[in-house]
This record gives C-alpha cells, sequence and structure tokens, in this order.
C-alpha cells in the first residue's frame, strides 16, 4: 500500500490500513496542485464537496475538474494526465497575474512547465483531511494547456518524462564515460569503494554504517566530516541476505562522525526519507550499502585517477547546441 | 450566479399543483466483488436536491393580476425562465413545505431540533493581524506571508493603504489564511509574496482557538444539512440567552475549513465562546438551477396556461429544478 502521511507528518498508513478493513464504507477525494506551496497563484483544487484543509500542503477548494485515470506500471515509461478544469464564471480578464482569470493566464502560458501534483486523500469522517492525510498519487509538470470553451485542459507529464529526453551527440561528449552510465566513484584517495554495514539506531533519514572489512578498508574505518557533502554522492543498499532495502539509493546531504558507546561509526544524513528504517547488520544478515561519491565538476579540482573530472572538457559554442 | 428570487406560489404566482416532487440525490461508488463484498465511496455528502413543479393554471389575464403584481402570473414565470436562460443560471428557491429552522426556544427552553454544532478550530490560527510597521510600496490587494510567530500557512493581503494613492505604506490587512501553530506575538516579520512592497514590513498577531457553528438544519435528527443561504436575518440563542449580531457573533461563509472539518454552508464565528447549546431560528433559501432547457407551458384556455395540471395533454408537464452548487475556485 502507498504510504499515508496525515496532517501533522505522521505515517498513517497502518491507521488507514485498519480503517479499511474495519469499515466498508471510504471517504475519498482528490486533492490537486497546481503550482508551488508558496505561490500565491498556485491552485489548490478538491473534488470534494467544500473545502479541504490538509496542513502537509494547504486549504484545498472545491473545484469543476475531471481528470484521466491514473496507471502505474513498471519500468520507466512516463505517464501522462488530462487534468479539465471549468474556473468559476465570474472572474475577469485584467492586466494584474494576481486577479487575471485562470483561463487568461492557461492562454498566456503562465502555467506552462508548472508542476502538478495530486494526492488521494481519506477521510475518517466527511471533511476531515488532516486525521488520516493523503498519499501522493500523481506528480509531474505541465505539458501542454489548451482552452476551450470555459475550461482549461492541461496535459501533465509525470516526473520520468526527464528520462524521454534524448540529447543530441554533438552536445554529449561520446568520450566522455561519466556523461553516460558509470558506476560508484571512490572517495577520494581512495581506488575502491567501501561497502557498509547498518548499524543501530539508523533511521529513514539518518544511516549509520560500519565499514566491512572489504575492497581495503578496514572495519570502522571512520570518512571525516564531509567527505561525501556536496556535490552530492549517493547512498545505494546491496542485495542480500536479510536485506530490505535492497536497489534504494538516497543522494547524501552530509556525512559525520557518529559515536556509539566507545565505537566509531559513519552518519550519512539523507535526502529524502527511506520508506522504512534499514535493519542492522549482524552475523551476515542485514542491510548493507554502498557510498558513491560524485564526480569532481571542476577540471581544477580534479586530480587523477581517485579523483576524476566528470565534467565536459569541451563545452560546444551555444549555437551549435539544439 | 444570481440571487434572483424564484417566484413561488401563492405569491406572486399562483396555481402551484399540491403533488410537487422533491427528490434527494446521492453519488456513491459501489465496488460489489464476486462474494458480494462491498465497498462503497460516497462522492458527497449534502444531497443534490431534485424539484418536480406542476402548475394546475398559470393566469395571463391583466385583469387578474395577483396582489402586488403589474404583470400577469403567466408572463412573471416565463420571464423569469427565460432570463435564467434556462439552465445557465442559478437562483434561490423557497420550498414552500421547507423553508424554515426553529423556533430557538419552546417555552424559553433551548429547541433541540433548531440546534447548532459547535466546533473548535484548535490549531491556534491567526484571528486578529494589525500593523506594526507599514512599509512603503504596497497596494490593496498585495500578498504578504506571515513568517514568524511559531506557526505556518498564514497569509495577509493588504486591505487599505495611508496616505491616499495607488501604493504606499499598510494600513490594514485582510486574513487570506490564518494558519496554524501561532501564538500572539508582536513585531512579526512579513514576507512579501507579490506587489512592489518593500520596507520590511511587520505585524502584530493574535493566535487563538476560534469556535465556529455552521449554519445547518437538523433533518430528522439524523442528519446535518448545510445552509448556503438565509432568507432574512438568523436569530440566535445560546443555552437560551439572546446573542447579538457582530457583538457575540459573525456570519461568514458559505464555505468553512480547518484541520480536522469542512463545511460548504454558512457559519457563524463566535466571538466569545458560547456555553451551549446554541439554537437558531432562520428561514433559508436553497440554491437551485432549472435541470432542463426547455419548458412547455400549454394554453388550454383563452389566458390560461398550463405545466403539467390535469388539462395538460401535450406539455412535459412540470419544471424541474435542482440544487446548485458553485465550484470554490
Amino acid at each position: 500500500m502507498r504510504r499515508v502521511i496525515g496532517g501533522n507528518g505522521t505515517d498513517t498508513t497502518a491507521a488507514v490500513v485498519a480503517f479499511s478493513r474495519a469499515n466498508n464504507l471510504l471517504l475519498q477525494t482528490d486533492l490537486i496542485l497546481i503550482g508551488e506551496i508558496w505561490n500565491p497563484r498556485s491552485v489548490f483544487l478538491t473534488t470534494w464537496q467544500s473545502a479541504l484543509v490538509y496542513s502537509q500542503i494547504g486549504t484545498f477548494l472545491p473545484a469543476t475538474i475531471k481528470r484521466e485515470g491514473v496507471s502505474s506500471k513498471i519500468g520507466v515509461d512516463a505517464a501522462t494526465m488530462k487534468l479539465t478544469w471549468t474556473p468559476k464564471a465570474i472572474q475577469t480578464f485584467t492586466n494584474n497575474t494576481l486577479t487575471a482569470s485562470p483561463i487568461q493566464l492557461a492562454l498566456q502560458g503562465y502555467y506552462d512547465n508548472w508542476r502538478v501534483r495530486m494526492w488521494r486523500c481519506f477521510m475518517p469522517t466527511s471533511g476531515d483531511a488532516n486525521t488520516f492525510g493523503a498519499t501522493p498519487w500523481f506528480g509531474g509538470f505541465v505539458s501542454q494547456v489548451q482552452v476551450d470553451r470555459g475550461k482549461i485542459i492541461i496535459d501533465v507529464n509525470d516526473y520520468r518524462y526527464a528520462l524521454n529526453y534524448k540529447v543530441p551527440p554533438n552536445v554529449v561528449e561520446v568520450t566522455n564515460s561519466y556523461s553516460h552510465f558509470t558506476g560508484a566513484l571512490p572517495p577520494k584517495g581512495f581506488s575502491h569503494i567501501p561497502q557498509f554495514g547498518v548499524k543501530s539506531p539508523s533511521t529513514p533519514s539518518v544511516i549509520l554504517g560500519d565499514t566491512l572489512p572489504l575492497n581495503g578498508f578496514t572495519a570502522h574505518h571512520i570518512f571525516a566530516r564531509g567527505d561525501f557533502n556536496n556535490p552530492m554522492a549517493w547512498l545505494v543498499f546491496n542485495s542480500g541476505p536479510g536485506a530490505t532495502l535492497a536497489g534504494f539509493a538516497a543522494p547524501i546531504g552530509a556525512n559525520a562522525p557518529f559515536t556509539d558507546v566507545a565505537i566509531q561509526y559513519n552518519q550519512f544524513s539523507i535526502y529524502g526519507a527511506l520508506p522504512w528504517a534499514p535493519t542492522p547488520f549482524a552475523s551476515g544478515s542485514g542491510d548493507t550499502f554502498y557510498v558513491s561519491r560524485a564526480p569532481t565538476i571542476s577540471q581544477l579540482d580534479a586530480t587523477g585517477f581517485g579523483d576524476p573530472y566528470g565534467g565536459f572538457p569541451f563545452v560546444p559554442y551555444p549555437s551549435s547546441t539544439p | 450566479m444570481s440571487n434572483t428570487i424564484y417566484p413561488s406560489s401563492p405569491l406572486p404566482i399562483r396555481g402551484l399543483a399540491f403533488n410537487s416532487m422533491k427528490s434527494p440525490e446521492d453519488s456513491t461508488i459501489l465496488q460489489v466483488a464476486a462474494n458480494a463484498a462491498t465497498v462503497a465511496i460516497p462522492q458527497y455528502i449534502d444531497p443534490v436536491w431534485h424539484w418536480l413543479l406542476s402548475y394546475e393554471y398559470v393566469m395571463d389575464r391583466p385583469n387578474d393580476l395577483a396582489t402586488g403584481n403589474t404583470y400577469t402570473d403567466y408572463r412573471l414565470l416565463q420571464g423569469f425562465w427565460l432570463a435564467r436562460n434556462g439552465r445557465a443560471d442559478d437562483f434561490l428557491y423557497s420550498d414552500p413545505t421547507d423553508h424554515s429552522v426553529g423556533p430557538a426556544l419552546i417555552s424559553a427552553a433551548p429547541n433541540a431540533q433548531a440546534q447548532l454544532q459547535i466546533v473548535t478550530d484548535t490549531t491556534d490560527p491567526i484571528s486578529v493581524v494589525t500593523v506594526n510597521s507599514a512599509g512603503t510600496g504596497f497596494a490593496v490587494g498585495d500578498y504578504l506571508q506571515v513568517a514568524g510567530g511559531g506557526g505556518s500557512g498564514g497569509i495577509l493581503s493588504v486591505a487599505t493603504i495611508s496616505g491616499g494613492g495607488g501604493t504606499g505604506p499598510i494600513a490594514t490587512f485582510n486574513i487570506v489564511s490564518g494558519g496554524q501553530g501561532y501564538t500572539t506575538t508582536t513585531n512579526v516579520p512579513l514576507n512579501i509574496l507579490s506587489g512592489t512592497g518593500s520596507g520590511s514590513p511587520t505585524a502584530n498577531i493574535t493566535a487563538t482557538s476560534i469556535t465556529y457553528s455552521p449554519i445547518q438544519r437538523n433533518f430528522g435528527g439524523l442528519f446535518y444539512e448545510d445552509i448556503t443561504d438565509l432568507n432574512g436575518a438568523i436569530t440566535v440563542y445560546d443555552n437560551g440567552a439572546l446573542k447579538v449580531l457582530n457583538t457575540d457573533y459573525v456570519v461568514g461563509g458559505p464555505g468553512l475549513a480547518f484541520p480536522g472539518q469542512s463545511y460548504l454552508g454558512l457559519y457563524l464565528r463566535w466571538i466569545n465562546v458560547p456555553t451551549g447549546p446554541v439554537t437558531v431560528q432562520f428561514n433559508f433559501y436553497f440554491r437551485v438551477r432549472f435541470e432542463m432547457d426547455t419548458v412547455d407551458f400549454e394554453l388550454f384556455l383563452d389566458q390560461l396556461w398550463t405545466v403539467g395540471g390535469e388539462n395538460s395533454k401535450n406539455g412535459t408537464g412540470y419544471i424541474k429544478l435542482m440544487t446548485a452548487r458553485a465550484p470554490g475556485i
């Protein structure tokens, strides 16, 4: 089941599952945000009969909106969703984006490439969008906006559309291996990738790791604070006995030593929480991960094989770049 | 959307038949499995009402006008239809058999059948805001975000500016969104979200729990239905004591939403927290629209029309009304 986040930020998935099992009457509705939370002209819409407050995001107003179904499939094919929104009829055309009719803004391309997010909200009682909250249902960017009589038709491509962007070969250097797929990069000064066993008390967003005696590293090797800071390095979980997060990866925001009683571990703070806390690795079972340093982005900083430059040494002339 | 009132019977339009029909409509997605296990997903809670109105006769006699009319009944009714463009415009309808709530008191005791709910927003939204540092160059309608005070989600707009002209220092605010989690604080910084204002404006905010009573009618003691349009004033009692508009409460809406609660109708926003029970008496309208773009008026005698009366032979036989629910955005 998708993870459901309550209005106060807590994980309410278990509560929603329990409620669904105990009741055969469910109150659900869609919450749709076009734009960003901080933008006063963003559009907060819901298909419920009255306004709903989902404290994680904001107040969603009842709207005349229809959407196509959302499909979920394995793979990297981008999905699209078509939204048809009929704004209130009383709005007029003005020369101020703050007060202009949404139809006017749509005609002028104001919503082009805006982010669109949709949540499925579960309500234990009519109008309570906060206790159970909502689960992300669809996300993407506006790809096309059409204005028909009295309605705005918005095509939304999901985030994976970025993977579909083909880059011509004369923009991407064919000899630059780092512009294609590259495996992990060892930490600066090392020639191998460190492997870590997860240690307690790791959480979904702060991972403690003890180096495994592999690839030239000794156990309990401690990396200096900031060795994996920006440009962001990546933390990738392995498969294996007892692994619960195999394949999950996250960018590292910061790393530092962490002392648990008398033993020091490496602490990694990651961007974007994992779905659950990793299982501590012990006696050959549990979660393990490796850490990859990001390639150096400045040619001047690169020092050689262990610290390669990962950018484009020859930037094409802008006029020849499609 | 208009506040035009449907010409009801017996005034100004005579001849409404007794056998009119009124139907509530709900919308439920029903998932039924092969083993008959069923899950129901309601799409809305307040029903959509449908009325079928028949008129035994509708007079078109200039010498027989209803009291207070200057046009015949037929021309008033037909003209009302034409002015609404059929289904295009909505209007207000006072159902002859269902248009009031009350009395608030019976023998000086609160009438439970006219009782309103009391709900409280305890998330400490901003309830009052005044200017501390006015800034410069602001225009009416500029948006500002409350950046301090311990809470989040507070959005203000400039209501008035000082000194005349199109821009200037902020004089007063409107609370666009009260947010939640604030504490009563002075000199709270504001982030400018729109407009060309500057000068680091700040505000004094008061954050308190706010108590509301959604204006609803209690149908059979079993169902609270939101009221979107009042017909006249509402009289409010708190535990049998009469309360005063703008002193003890203000009327807001339609539409009320705060964490955990949502209503599509009007509401009382209490200035002083009520003791309870809150009982009221008021008349109300249904906001409706015509349900079809054609209507059959049948002439069965000289200057006498019918819509579905016993003399009707060829017409569809009724005027159909249905609940009109306006979107919020």
